[in-house]
């Protein structure tokens, strides 16, 4: 091999790496873009959606509008199953396992026994489709546009 | 000239053969692996290394035969219908952007397994949004694009490395 050659080939192969750089900073800069166009055609949630799963695979289900300040107490009420409950008013000596703070139009966990405290430390949720996810206790908190949505937003988990 | 035909048909059957049992372990210690970046939907990729070694060293046709048919025999072996349908628009819209972006030869191993892992997940993402009938998972796609980009750019510059230390082919 002649040595212009030799020295032809590595510059392609260092223009070849300037342009690889260029395309993971396309992607880099495409996703950016694309999260910032989510969030400002971000719109807010009127209703919360909360889901607990029960130990039996029974999932409990309420909702209430983010409007109205407010606590969801969600307790153990013996044999792995669950009872959400409303209060205008958090008494933390009560017994809880997860309890959802609800003003100002977000939602955000503020007290969980769980060992991870992954919900706790969620930011507050206030956007169509943004959730708090509690693993241990499978407790959902989803914000929804309006409470027709409820039923549809069932993923089944088995297509990914 | 025919016999060098036939010894570069024989030579290719051989590596699509390799390739494709490589492809299914490889899918199969994914499968094992519960790495999951805890974001449904994102894998590692590891079948595609294959596929991108073989563009390089077979050809095109070779590497989207061996494409096709690991997504088939490794959804009908580890998965179901539905992943098959799932995988297989993945790596038919990456192979298609990977085989383009191959062929304007400015790309090296790395850029061609990005744009594959980054495609592949899309391809994925669109089928989603048809199978389940929302676009509000499109919200994902900032996420995909990143992790298909960075599994993708990991995985090609391991292929790249292959070719050239166990096929002896030039450094491109």
């Amino acid at each position: 091999m002649f040595d212009s050659d030799i020295i032809s080939n590595r510059v392609n192969r260092r223009r070849r790496y300037v342009n690889d750089l260029i395309l993971l900073a396309a992607c880099l800069l495409i996703s950016g873009i694309a999260v910032l166009i989510i969030r400002v055609t971000a719109v807010n949630g009127s209703y919360i959606e909360i889901c607990v799963l029960n130990d039996n695979d029974v999932e409990e289900y309420a909702s209430y509008p983010l409007s109205d300040e407010g606590y969801v107490i969600i307790a153990e009420v013996g044999n792995g199953s669950y009872s959400i409950t409303y209060e205008s008013e958090y008494d933390s000596s009560v017994d809880a396992s997860n309890v959802v703070h609800i003003y100002d139009g977000k939602a955000d966990m503020i007290y969980a026994d769980c060992p991870d405290l992954i919900c706790v430390h969620t930011k507050p949720v206030s956007r169509i489709g943004e959730s708090i996810i509690c693993l241990p206790h499978g407790v959902t908190v989803t914000v929804a546009g309006d409470t027709a949505d409820a039923d549809s937003d069932k993923y089944d988990a088995v297509t990914w | 000239m025919i016999d060098m035909d036939i010894r570069k048909t024989t030579s290719n059957v051989a590596y699509m053969g390799l390739s494709l049992a490589l492809a299914l372990i490889l899918s199969y210690v994914e499968s094992l692996i519960p790495f999951n970046f805890g974001i449904p939907g994102v894998k590692l990729g590891l079948a595609n290394l294959v596929v991108v070694i073989l563009l390089y060293i077979c050809g095109w046709k070779e590497a989207l035969t061996v494409d096709l048919l690991r997504v088939i025999l490794s959804g009908f072996i580890f998965g179901n219908m539905s992943m098959i349908i799932y995988s297989m628009a993945g790596a038919a819209l990456s192979f298609i952007c990977m085989a383009l972006i191959y062929r304007t030869g400015k790309f090296s191993p790395m850029g061609v397994s990005l744009t594959g892992g980054v495609t592949h997940n899309i391809g994925q993402l669109i089928v989603a949004i048809i199978a389940m009938g929302t676009a509000r998972i499109i919200y994902y796609i900032p996420v995909l694009i990143i992790c298909g980009a960075l599994t993708g750019a990991v995985l090609g510059f391991i292929a790249g490395e292959i070719n050239v230390r166990i096929f002896h082919r030039e450094r491109s």
